[in-house]
This record gives structure tokens, sequence and C-alpha cells, in this order.
């Protein structure tokens, strides 16, 4: 047996059919170099029919008269190798859904985010986040690939619509696939099945668009797919608003150890509070450009990417502040200028299909200079406060990781992780004021008040899991975790006060000013046990934790500690589209060093804090039910999760007020947060329209020291939405919706009660062949019910572009804020204060432009 | 066509004669719990791989992933116990728990051995219990036509006979036929066998379907009454009218009313 390039082929299948009907069948196979025998009768009619994976079956029919040595030779086939891709709309199979989305799209879409919010049951957030029936997707994937690490925020804004075929959605995602089932992770992934037609080339979009006071955007997206290499540019330029890529953003990428080793040291270092606050701007420039490569071949995979940004801003805040005894009303315009970069390389390497290792390195820097002016009107006293905050933060990490598959019974996975975090941070407070005098030690007696603050903090981490699975039989498993996490901090803070003749009165000898050095060790081991039994798999286990930390400042502590946290889970698949999960485990923590650092240090210019050496770790307990039923023959999504979250033991801010300012340290309490959440929503779809409810419900309550006296806040909100949206194939997609969303804050001696209404519409339509026009509007109505405040603004953004079929052009006019509104406003409740805060935002911007597709 | 159904009837009564001279009446009232291994019959090999005419590298690797694949579901199949409970009127045939350690895999192995959900036949009817489109449905095979030789073998302690079927399947997917074999016991006198495949005049003790899937009994126990009870809140749709239902599943969302 040869194939059609006459090299001979094992392992045929050789089937003979005598002609005559009760004939007995023969099957034969061949060996290595091709050969293959059979025996007839003699005078039998024969048909041979040899077949093989790949190529075409040959039917050959003769009378056996003699012995003969005949010869085949094979023709190949061209569709053999595709594997059965004939799929409904969604396809639901255990973990993974599969959209087709030739199925869902109408043709106006043009990035990839128009598309996934047709899809059923994927919902596409402001910035960027996906999710699937209420989860999260955390890894981002182009054919297979990770896309800039996972990130689903660059993948949705930029991948053209138009390159998309098919979207699978994995949960439990395990990127080593032996992996897969031995574990229950909370990772999701969504993979973005490129066209045919893309995969071998260089496609993209390049866009530019100028407008009203010199308003400009440029954007440009460039894909190459080769099969052993990926690349992929996004480069952007904007001063209208658009946030490419914020300091969450920046957070966000973390290299991710495989998810079978849980969350452990699972801790990001240098949040810092100022950036994170994702404000609407008055001005913005934002400059971006980020490369991803990958090099694929058998065996070795090798990607990286490089991010650079630079975003400048504008915000400005009037805020109306509710503290229990009196108001504040204050104004903050904040300058920021950052600098952020990510490089990551990793290396993946799998000699055989059963073992993976893997080495992954990054580096991410961020820098920026924060100017802030605060003036604060407080009964008529006013006072003007500026900041200066320079920013540096330095992170490199590195991961080793190494899985093997031994046999059908025994898996081993590995890790070995070093970070290395550093973030300093400088402040400087300048006042014409006379602030502060009860609580920091200032000599006042000066035209102007400056303080000046350097805080520094490094952290170096190495951590180490070994994970083994043991498949004892089908339906019983055993996995065993032993690993040890250390980490060493130096914590450092200078607080002082420079004087208008320049020199400098450090508040050290009033307790002022940290140097802590902070050693902590985990030693763990834990056990798993699962079993399926028909419809239920149950997960239970234990993890046993030894810490140690020696706190070393003034004094130095050393303690130790044991505890042993349980888990539970059950997973019940009533059928393939009707789940319900059952989470159960008792999580502990360690609060950040700063906390156990025992000398004073100002948190802002009002607010002083001092850490307690003596608080040890947090103990929660963990609760979560999730329920999800997808049924394409009713037409009907529905999801259901409810979380229930306790803190058994642990550390609080406790709070001293002098006016506005503060006073807080920390301490441990029993049982000081508890907290319920419920999250549901349903869409069903009846005829040509989608009918979709929204609607989440939590609850929570924590304890509060506020000067002596003890409190149990509540907090409680409530929001729900209603909408529609039509699919009809030759008329507007329309999704028009209301939502409401009721807050309720109650403490010792007061309470609040908040309102808001959110009509909304969104219109999307092709017309006259080429045309595509998209519309958007939001109205949001706000009253405060207890203060008997009103407040309504409408948000609304147009979009008209045209591309004539088959043409590379398009041409493009665009308005955001369309009604020129000059703020939003909010409320937000704290521990300590209720602030009623107007941001403002962006003027109209008109804008045209014109764009090139590749 | 006539022919044959008279012939298969005259050996269906001949069968029922047989079967009540061999088993005694109080075998007859008894449940068994027959456990098949599951066999799938596939070439795999990487001498594929070494073709010049696979330069693509993309094919190749998509070659190599579907090999690998290939290996891992026939291994998978070799770990799986299918299970046929039955008494003397009703059968159920389904899979045994498993965890397996790649969905996807087990997903695959169940498209190539055209197995899903579990089987019933129940008071004469023959049914396929589902889970499709998020819908759980009962899908109610017409009754085959066996053609059923006097050509016999020995296997294990039984003797079988062969009987032999042509499947004409039309989806999606398009036209396919495939021929079914199934080595029935006259001995054993239930008409059950794997998946939808009942109603010979015997237990089916080795099945082939399409000359790639074979089910052989590994053994047969007999338990203690089993009563079969079919799955409730099920749709009850025969194949015609569910190859049809599944057709407007296929077609797009917005196309259609």
């Amino acid at each position: 047996m040869k194939d059609s390039i006459n090299k001979p082929l094992a392992y045929a299948n050789v089937i003979a059919k005598p002609q005559s009907s009760n004939g007995k069948l023969q099957f034969s196979i061949t060996d290595d170099e091709g050969y293959y025998k059979l025996y007839f009768s003699k005078g039998d009619s024969i048909t041979i029919s040899i077949s093989y994976l790949g190529f075409k079956t040959l039917d050959y029919s003769f009378v056996a008269i003699e012995s003969k040595t005949v010869n085949f030779s094979l023709e190949r086939s061209s569709e053999i190798l595709e594997e059965i891709v004939i799929e409904p709309p969604v396809t639901v199979r255990g973990d993974t859904i599969s959209y087709n989305t030739d199925k869902f799209v109408t043709g106006e879409e043009r990035k990839l985010k128009n598309i996934l919010k047709k899809l059923p049951g994927v919902e596409v957030s402001k910035n960027g986040e996906v999710t699937v029936l209420g989860k999260k997707v955390t890894k981002m994937l182009v054919d297979g690939k990770k896309f800039f690490g996972g990130n689903s925020k660059l993948a949705v804004e930029n991948i053209p619509a138009d390159a998309v075929d098919g979207v699978d959605v994995i949960d439990n995602y395990n990127e080593v696939s032996f992996l897969k089932n031995l574990s229950e992770s909370d990772e999701m992934a969504m993979n973005i099945k490129l066209k045919e037609g893309k995969k071998r080339f260089v496609f993209g979009d390049v866009e530019g668009n100028v407008g009203n006071d010199s308003f400009t955007k440029i954007q440009s997206n460039l894909f190459y797919y080769s099969p052993k290499i990926n690349l992929n540019f996004i480069g952007n330029y904007n001063n209208i608003g658009e946030k490419t890529f914020t300091y969450r953003d920046y957070l966000s990428f973390q290299s991710t150890m495989n998810p079978v080793f849980g969350s452990k040291f699972n801790w990001r270092g240098g949040n810092f509070s100022e950036f994170l606050k994702d404000k609407d701007v008055l001005e913005s420039e934002q400059k971006f450009g980020a490369l991803n490569l990958i090099r694929n071949s058998d065996k070795l995979n090798i990607s990286g990417f490089l991010i650079l940004s630079k975003t400048d801003t504008r915000n400005l805040l009037e805020t109306q502040n509710n503290y229990s005894t009196f108001s504040e009303f204050r104004t903050n315009q904040t300058f920021s200028d950052t600098f952020s970069s990510i490089g990551r390389y990793s290396i993946e390497y799998s000699p055989k299909e059963n073992e993976r290792w893997l080495s992954n390195s990054e580096l991410k820097t961020n820098n920026g200079d924060i100017d802030n002016n605060i003036n604060s009107l407080v009964n008529e006293d006013q006072v003007d406060i500026q900041t200066m905050r320079k920013i540096q933060s330095l992170k490199v990490n590195q991961i080793f990781e190494w899985h093997k598959r031994f046999s059908e019974k025994h898996t081993i996975s590995s890790i070995l992780k070093y970070d290395y975090d550093k973030n300093d941070k400088n402040s400087i407070w300048r006042t014409n004021d006379d602030i502060l005098t009860n609580l920091i030690p200032i000599i006042s007696n000066q035209n102007i008040l400056i303080l000046d603050q350097v805080l520094e903090n490094n952290k170096h981490n190495l951590g180490l899991i070994i994970k083994y699975f043991w498949e004892i039989n089908n339906t019983n498993h055993i996995y065993l975790t032993i690993g040890d996490n250390y980490s060493r901090n130096n914590f450092e803070t200078v607080d002082q006060q420079i004087l208008n003749n320049g020199s400098v009165n450090n508040f050290k000898n009033d307790g002022f000013g940290n140097n802590l050095d902070f050693q902590f060790n985990d030693l763990f081991f834990g056990l798993n046990y699962k079993l399926k039994e028909g419809i239920f798999t149950f997960n239970n286990g234990f993890e046993f934790h030894h810490f140690n930390w020696d706190v070393n400042q003034s004094n130095q502590i050393s303690r130790t500690k044991t505890v042993l946290l349980p888990s539970l889970q059950a997973k019940i698949e009533f059928n393939k589209s009707k789940k319900l999960q059952i989470n159960y485990r008792m999580r502990s923590t360690f609060s950040d060093v700063s906390r156990f650092a025992n000398g004073f240090y100002l948190r802002s210019y009002n607010s002083v804090f001092r850490g307690n050496e003596n608080i040890s770790n947090n103990l929660f307990h963990n609760a979560s039910l999730f329920y999800s039923r997808f049924s394409l023959y009713r037409g009907l999504i529905m999801n259901a999760r409810l979380n229930y979250s306790k803190k058994l033991r642990g550390a609080q801010n406790t709070v001293s007020f002098d006016g506005v300012n503060q006073f807080l340290t920390s301490q441990m309490f029993n049982d000081p947060e508890e907290s319920v959440q419920l999250r549901g929503s349903i869409y069903k779809k009846i005829r040509n329209v989608r009918y979709k409810f929204d609607g989440t419900a939590s609850h929570s309550n924590f304890i509060q020291q506020i000067n002596t006296t003890f409190d149990r806040n509540k907090n409680r909100k409530y929001s729900y939405s209603l909408g529609l949206e039509t699919l009809y194939e030759n008329f507007p997609t329309i999704d028009i919706g209301f939502k409401k969303s009721i807050g309720n804050f109650t403490s010792s001696n007061s309470i609040s009660r908040f309102v808001t209404n959110e009509p909304f519409i969104t219109v999307d339509h092709d017309f006259w062949k080429g045309f595509v026009m998209s519309f958007d509007y939001r109205l949001y109505d706000y009253t405060n019910e207890v203060l008997n405040q009103k407040n309504r603004f409408e948000i609304a953004n147009v979009d008209l572009s045209y591309r004539k079929k088959n043409s590379p052009w398009t041409f493009r006019i665009f308005s955001n804020n369309l009604f020129n509104t000059s703020f939003k406003r909010n409320n937000q409740f704290s521990q300590y204060v209720i602030s009623d805060t107007r941001t403002f935002i962006l003027p109209r911007v008109i804008m045209i432009g014109i764009g090139y597709n590749l | 066509m006539k022919n044959i159904i008279v012939i298969s009837l005259v050996i269906l009564s001949f069968t029922s004669i047989f079967a009540q001279n061999q088993i005694s009446n109080s075998i007859k009232e008894k449940s068994f719990d027959a456990r098949y291994g599951v066999e799938y019959i596939v070439q795999v090999s990487d001498t594929i791989l070494k073709d010049e005419e696979l330069k693509d590298k993309r094919k190749k690797l998509f070659a190599t992933k579907y090999n690998q694949r290939l290996k891992r579901v026939v291994s998978l199949s070799k770990k799986l116990d299918f299970k046929l409970n039955f008494n003397v009127r009703n059968s159920f045939f389904r899979v045994e728990d498993y965890m397996a350690n790649n969905q996807r895999d087990a997903d695959y192995l169940n498209v190539l051995l055209k197995y899903k959900g579990s089987y019933y036949s129940y008071n004469g009817k023959n049914l396929q219990a589902k889970n499709s489109f998020g819908k759980d449905f009962l899908v109610e095979y017409p009754r085959f036509n066996w053609n059923i030789t006097s050509e016999s073998r020995k296997i294990g302690n039984y003797i079988c006979y062969k009987a032999t079927l042509v499947r004409h399947v039309k989806n999606a997917r398009g036209d396919f036929e495939y021929k079914v074999t199934a080595w029935f016991a006259p001995e054993l006198p239930f008409n059950f066998g794997p998946k939808e495949y009942n109603g010979l005049p015997g237990l089916i003790v080795e099945l082939n379907e399409g000359d790639k899937i074979i089910f052989k009994l590994k053994k047969i126990n007999q338990v203690a009454d089993v009563i079969i009870k079919l799955p409730r809140k099920s749709k009850e749709i025969s194949l015609k009218d569910f190859d049809a239902l599944s057709e407007k599943m296929f077609t797009s969302l917005r196309k259609k009313n």
C-alpha cells in the first residue's frame, strides 16, 4: 500500500467484501512496509476497500482465481483533516460555549466589541471588561494564542469585526490542556477565531479624525498572521478622553500563574489609590503604543509584548461632603502626567504532549507627577491646599512552571516565582491657611505651610508550590499540595515641615516616621478529594498553613500562627445547559505592611495614620452559589450568582475626628464585616425581540469605631434594568431600556437614600449599502431623598460612517457628548462620609475622519 | 422488502418458542446489568506528518494536534464502561460516570461514537434521551429492519448470530450511509443492545457500527429488580421531527421568524 508519492502507508484499513450476500467480511491492517495479506476462497468475487485517514477510500473488485500481488496507490483527500465544524448559532459543550458569529452579526459592526454585544449572554462594559453569563473573561485569546497576555480591553477595542469568524468561551480554563479537569479555577477564556482568509495576511485599520477645538484622534491596528509568526501593533493618540489605557489596566497586566496553583501568593503591590479612581476627565491627552509578538513552532512557543503609555489629564470635581456633624464643600482639581511601560517575555516549551515548561519574565514601571489643588469650605472657613506628588514604581516578576502527566493516573505541577516590587512616593503639601494644628506638630508662624513626605516601600517575594494529582479511577481523584512563600518587606516614611527659611522641622520626635523591616513566611500543605456521582461532582479538602512573621522596627515582634482552612465545592450538572455550583471556603489574608508600621505618617494633608504592629491575619468565610441555564430551544438564558462573605476576625481602621482632620489606626476586631450580594440576569427571545432583565442586590454591614463610639453601619444597594433589543434583519437594531438604582446607607446617626433612574437607548442601523449609523443616549435622573437634592444630566453620542463595498476607505463623522453636558453627578458613601460629587467632563466633540482598512 | 419482513417474523416467533424452552420463567422476571466496553478503531500514524506535501505549517500543526487528540480519545474510550440495565420489558443504556481529564476529548469521543445522552427501549419504543439546544428531548427512532443472517460465531459462552442493517442519516452535515452489524445471542432472550440498537431476537453481545465503533459485552450480572423509568419533563419527538427542528435551530437567528 502506497500513498500518492509512493511511500508505503502503514496502518491502512483494508476490508474485503465478498460480493455474495452471505459471505464473510475480511479485515486487515497494513504493516510498517505497507503490506497486507488476505486469503479468499477460489472463485469468490471480492470488493476490497482501502481507507486511511487523509486519503480517499479506494474500491477494487476482482475475482479470486490465483494468488497474486496487487499494488494500490491512494489519492490524497483534501477535506479529511478538518474536524467537523457545523454548528448551530450557539452550542454548549461541557465548559465551552461556542458562538457561530455569522449568525448574529448584521454587518454594521466595526470592532470585536460590537460583535460581542450581539451574542446572547455576553456583556461588554465601558472599560473593556467582558462577562459571559455574569462571569468575567480573564484570558482573551486570538486563534488560541494570548492576545497581549490575554487582556480583554485591547482585544475588544481593536480587533476589526470583519476578521472574526467565531467565538468560543471556555470556563474553568487552563492553558495546559491535561490540567484542565484537575482543578477548578475562576479563569474564563474567550477565544476569537479568525476567518480563514485572515490567517495569513496583514489586516487592520488606520484612521485619522479631526474636530472642533483641535480635538484629534489617530488610531492604527495592524495585525500580521502567518503560520509561524503573529504580530499585532496598536497605536493610538487622542485628546478626546478615550481611555486607551488606564492605571487599572496597568495593574491588570500581571503575569498569572497556572490556575492549578489557586490564588496563592496572589498579592499585588504598588496600588496607588490616587490613580485608581477612574474619573472622567475635563482634559486629556493620551499616547499609546503596543506591540505583541508570537512565534510558534510544534514544541516551542515564544511570545512577548511591549506596551508604552503616556497620559496627561486634568480632572475637576466639586464635592459636597456630609460628615456626621458638619458639611464641607470642596473643589478638587488635578493635573496628572503619567508614563507606564510593561514588557513581558514568555517561553513555553512542550517536548511532549504530556509535558510543559514555562518561563515568564515581566518588567513594569509607572512614573507619575500629580499636582492637585483643593479648595475646602467648611462653615465659611476657606482652606486652599496644593499637593504635588511624584510616584515611581518598578515591578519585576519571574515565573518558572513545570507540568508533567506521567501516566493516566499521575500528574505533577510545580511553580517557582520571584517578585520584586518597589514603590516610592514623594508628596509636598502647601497651604497659606492655618490648618492641621492639632494633628501634626507643625511650627505655625510661617507664611506658607509646606509639608514634605517621603514614603518608600520595597518587597521581595519568593514562592514555591508543588502539586500532585492522583486519578485513582474514573470517579475518584486525590490532590496534594505543598508549598512555601517567603517575603521581605521594607517600609520607610519621613514626614517633615519645610520652613520658609529653608530649614527642616522633622516630626520624628513626635512619633512620626517609620523604618520597618517585615519578614513573613507561609508554609502550607493541602489535600483535596474529588468525587463524581451521577450529576454531582464534589471537591472537598483543606489547607493547613503555618505562618510566622517578624516585625522589626523600634521594637521587635516575632509571631507564629497556624490555621486550618477547609473548602467545599459541589457542582450539579442537571444537564449540559443547566448547572448549579456551590462553593465554600475559609480564607486567611495578611494586611499590607503599612498597617504594621507603628510610627505616624500622613495619608493626606488632613489625615494621619499609625499602624499597629500587633495585628495578625484576617480570617474570612466565603460562600457562593451559581446557577446558569442556557436554552437555545426556548431562546432563554438565565444566570444567578449569590456571594456571601463574613470577616471572622481582622484588622479594621478606627477613626478619630477633629473637624475635617482624621486620625486613623488599625485594630483587630471580631466579626467586623459581613456582606451578601445577589446578581442575576434573564434573557428571553420571543420572535425577533430579545427581552432582558438584570438585577443586583447587595447588603453589607461593618463595624466602625469613630472616636470612642462603636457603630454598626448598614449599606444596601439595589439596581435592576429592564430592556429589549430588536433582532430583525432589515430593521435597525434598537436596544432600549430602563435602569433603576437605589442606595441606602444607615449609621447610628444618619440615614441616606439615593435613587437614580436611567432610561437609555442604543440604535445601530446600516442603510443605503455602506452607511452605518449608531446612536446612544442615556439620561441620568438622580434624587437624594433625604436631603431632597435632584439632578439630571444626559449623555449622547452619535457616529455615522460610510464604506463603499469592496473599497478599503471609510469616511466617518461622529460626536461625543452631543448635548454638551458639562458634568456628571454621583454619590458615594464611605465609613465616615457621604459625598455628592460633580465630575466635570469634556465638552461636545464633533469629529470628521477617514480610515483605511487593510 | 416484503420477503425480508416475513422471514424475520418467522425467526422471531421461532426464537420465542426456543427461548421459552431454554430459560426458566424465574429468570424472565429478574433484572440484569450488562456492561459493555467500547473500542474505536482508528489509524493514528505520524508518517502523515513527514510528508513533503504538507508544507503548510498550519495544516501540519493541525494534523499533529488531530492525531494527538485521536490517540487521547482512543485511550479514553478504553477506560469507559457502558451499562445496559434491563428487565424483560424495558432497557436503559448509558455511559458510566467519569471525570474526563479533558472535556473536549470527551466531547470529541462522543462525536466519534455517535453517542449522546442515554437510550431506552420502553414498551417497544426505541428512545434516546438527550439534551439539545438547552432542552431535554426523548427522540423516538423508527423500528430497524434488521437483516438476520445464518452466519454464527461463538463469543464467550454464547453462540451469536449476525444481523446487519444499513443506516441512512441525513442531517446538516449531509447524507451518510453506514453499515451496522450486530451479533446477538438467542440464548439471552432479550431484544436489547447498546445505544438505539434494539429489536433483535436476543441480546446484542457485540455491535459494530460503521466499521469503526465496536461495543463488546464484558459481563452480565443478574441484579435485584430494576425499575426503568423514562425521564420526566422531556419532550417526546420523532426522529424525523427532531431532525427538522435541528435544521431550524441551525439557521441564522436573524433571518427566520
